[in-house]
């Protein structure tokens, strides 16, 4: 986070009692909005919202459906899918980045919304990773090396990249071997996700 | 991963001239760019050799059956491919399948080789498997990216790349990874080999040489790769 303002969070459940509690134990570190229901959510959620607390089992709009909604917006959320059992279907399938089994209590929750900023914060490094890696093969291509040598744009980006790259590799000493997996179901297109979500019989 | 002997550096060629072998360190991953079939060759030279020393090998094949990257190991180690059973994991991305008979060495069979996150399911498993094994040694060959670059946009195939190499540095393993620059431009090459700790150049005039640029303490000299 770059920024100094607080996370944003949105919790969706349509247990009033449960959004009250979640203002007690949250709402002094994050910026916390609540919805009862699916259609207040989707008025509630914008650009800013950094994590999602969905209830999965809601009477109007069930928390798939809604978290389709939610992903058909194209905001980059990170959505915790709070269920009352334990989904049975392979997480990395899942359009949903992690769940919490109820009962939940105050620290599930923070470590929960802290894992999943702490994620985007991986996943924005690897996207710029990506982007100055590009930047840096279009100038090498442009101008001869003697040029790139006296060219502060170009030396500016390979400082940047090797700031990253040792960023990554502090990083990289918690990449389990899960990890490795939902690291790249991350990186990929989310139509390839959805495809096999879709066909969760045909893997091997 | 504190074990001294799994953290030594990986011998790629012998020494040659009064050069000395050479090596790159444990935990590395290069791209291996060549314009013909020379790299594939290099990189199935190098699984062999792993192989021929006691060590764990990780294919995965996009256009050959399993069987045959299987054969091209074996016969690159000097053995028979049933000696290398314990040893060899494949995973297995060619969208026709034909050969059945390498059941016991293909670790993960993936529809295509656009389901990338399928093959990281087959890295994870197979460094599982080695480390029940044996965990100190393991190379990791990839044939190749320029197969998956049909399939997948480059900015995802670079992450997929970027994740692979800091799991090949996590696990002390080393990686190849091919690329066929003849089908990408030099844009495409230049921004991938960004994710790599290193690329290897390999040329194909009169016998296959190679170099290593972008690996601190290795040199970049050309070396011959043929015996």
């Amino acid at each position: 986070m770059t920024t100094t303002e607080p996370p944003v969070v949105l919790a969706v459940d349509d247990d009033e009692k449960l959004l009250e509690t979640y203002e007690i134990w949250l709402s002094a570190d994050y910026d916390l909005r609540t919805a009862t229901g699916g259609e207040e959510a989707l008025a509630k959620l914008d650009e800013a919202v950094d994590v999602v607390l969905l209830d999965r089992l809601m009477p109007d709009l069930s928390g798939d459906d809604l978290l389709e909604a939610i992903r058909d917006r194209d905001v980059d959320c990170r959505v915790a899918m709070v269920t009352a059992v334990e989904p049975d279907l392979d997480i990395v399938e899942m359009p949903f980045d992690t769940y919490v089994a109820k009962a939940i209590d105050e620290s599930t929750i923070r470590e929960t919304i802290e894992r999943l900023l702490a994620r985007a914060d991986h996943d924005d490094r690897l996207r710029e990773h990506y982007a100055v890696a590009e930047k840096l093969a279009t100038l090498e291509r442009r101008k001869p090396e003697s040029e790139l040598a006296a060219s502060a744009e170009y030396q500016d980006l390979i400082d940047r990249f090797e700031e990253l790259d040792s960023t990554l590799a502090d990083t990289g000493e918690s990449l389990d071997r899960d990890d490795i997996v939902s690291e790249i179901a991350r990186a990929e297109p989310a139509d390839r996700i959805d495809e096999a979500a879709d066909h969760p019989e045909d893997k091997p | 991963m504190t074990d001294i002997a799994a953290s030594r550096p990986y011998e790629l060629l012998d020494d040659e001239d009064g050069d000395a072998p050479l090596t790159i360190p444990a935990g590395s991953s290069v791209l291996v760019t060549a314009s013909g079939h020379g790299g594939q060759r290099f990189i199935e030279e190098q699984l062999g050799r792993g192989a021929r020393n006691g060590e764990q090998t990780l294919v995965v094949t996009t256009d050959d059956a399993a069987g045959t990257v299987s054969d091209a190991v074996a016969e690159a180690a000097g053995v028979e491919r049933s000696g290398l059973a314990e040893r060899l994991r494949v995973i297995d991305c060619q969208t026709d399948r034909i050969a059945a008979d390498s059941e016991p060495i293909v670790t993960q069979n993936v529809d295509t080789p656009r389901a990338l996150t399928d093959i990281g399911i087959g890295f994870k498993e197979a460094f599982d498997e080695f480390e029940a094994a044996d965990p100190d040694r393991i190379r990791v060959g990839l044939l190749s990216l320029s197969v998956v670059l049909s399939y997948v946009d480059r900015e995802t195939v670079y992450r997929f790349c970027q994740t692979l190499s800091r799991a090949i540095r996590q696990e002390n393993a080393v990686g190849f990874f091919l690329l066929t620059t003849a089908a990408h431009d030099e844009e495409t090459e230049n921004t991938l080999r960004r994710a790599f700790d290193g690329t290897v150049e390999v040329r194909d005039e009169d016998g296959i040489s190679a170099r290593v640029v972008g690996i601190d303490g290795v040199s970049a000299d050309w070396r011959s790769v043929d015996d």
